[in-house]
């Protein structure tokens, strides 16, 4: 489908099933990316010049955060693209390879491992769902509506002030607890009801507010993959943050994602 | 309620936080590989900067 250029790198992309690609073959060539055949399977790669992308000039690019944005974005967004269109397998950023040789002894020992996963990838779309909370909110929900804690209300009415001062320390206490006891719930209960409706799920890490920049904390972080056909993954979330918005939950859903976190090759051979 | 649903922003954080350890990992041949990138050492400046979606850009390269 293309000709090497003998000086330059392989950057790849992602993986396409070769027989939904028939009818689009003509337009992608036009463009500068290049498609590699091999058997059911062509990868999407551009040529890349290796003094910028030597493992060397990589590692020293990786402390660049703008570099870092570039790269990032440019691959999501070949890989955004490719998935509306087919079933991708994406490959990890930055996966270079020195030669078309290389390239073809890849897909040769992985073959059908990745013949498998283009099947099973099928009609499938990522999902993110990421619940950040309102504290004070939250905390106002939980001392009106917990038990424990509007029993713990109405005993200390009864008490003198100094006794009221020392269980004042013992309340915020058990508000502080009721409260990630709270998030739990409602994280726990949310993932339980998109898991179902899922194929697949992946839980994360939940990142601060020194890498979010959004005022609430984050307190969940998810991913689903998720059948297009039959399922609806924005009705499910915003069904249940109707259920939990009034006590202080945001929900903040994001998708289709091209399926980064469900495409996995297992059997590597060295 | 917002309607954060439809024509939402993507932000270089969500980009990251889905690239980020994942796709395929493949050995052997490949001569290139990149290091773990840690969110907290990247500007939160550009972590929280609006990316293009896809369906804006007119310069795709395909």
């Amino acid at each position: 489908m293309t000709h090497y250029e003998g000086d330059s790198l392989i950057y790849v992309y992602g993986l396409i099933p070769a027989s939904e690609l028939i009818p689009s073959v003509d337009r992608m060539d036009e463009h500068i990316f290049h498609l590699h055949k091999h058997g059911e399977i062509i990868a999407v790669f551009e040529y890349v010049d290796p003094l910028v992308f030597s493992q060397q000039t990589i590692e020293q690019h990786v402390s660049d955060p703008n570099w870092v944005k570039d790269r990032a974005v440019s691959h999501h967004n070949v890989l955004a693209m490719l998935h509306q269109q087919f079933t991708v397998i994406p490959l990890k950023l930055c996966t270079i390879f020195a030669d078309y040789k290389s390239l073809e002894e890849m897909l040769c020992r992985h073959y059908d491992e990745m013949v498998a996963l283009f099947s099973n990838l099928r009609g499938t779309d990522e999902w993110n769902l990421k619940i950040y909370y309102d504290k004070e909110k939250l905390k106002q929900h939980v001392m009106l509506n917990n038990n424990s804690i509007l029993e713990l209300t109405e005993e200390m009415n009864g008490l003198s002030p100094g006794k009221q001062f020392l269980m004042k320390k013992k309340m915020n206490a058990v508000i502080e607890l009721e409260i990630e006891n709270e998030m739990k719930r409602v994280c726990m209960e949310t993932h339980e009801q998109l898991s179902s409706a899922s194929l697949k799920e992946t839980v994360k890490k939940v990142w601060g507010r020194n890498v979010t920049g959004i005022k609430e904390e984050m307190t969940w972080n998810s991913v689903y993959l998720m059948d297009r056909k039959s399922s609806d993954f924005l009705r499910l979330v915003k069904q249940l943050e109707n259920d939990f918005i009034e006590s202080g939950f945001i929900f903040k859903a994001s998708g289709p994602w091209p399926v980064y976190h469900f495409a996995h090759i297992h059997s590597e051979k060295t | 309620m917002k309607d954060w649903y439809a024509n939402q922003e993507i932000t270089l954080l969500d980009i990251l936080d889905g690239l980020i350890d994942t796709g395929v990992v493949l050995k052997g041949e490949l001569i290139i590989s990149i290091a773990n990138i840690d969110l907290v050492y990247i500007d939160l400046r550009l972590l929280i900067t609006a990316v293009e979606s896809i369906a804006d850009r007119s310069d795709l390269r395909m």
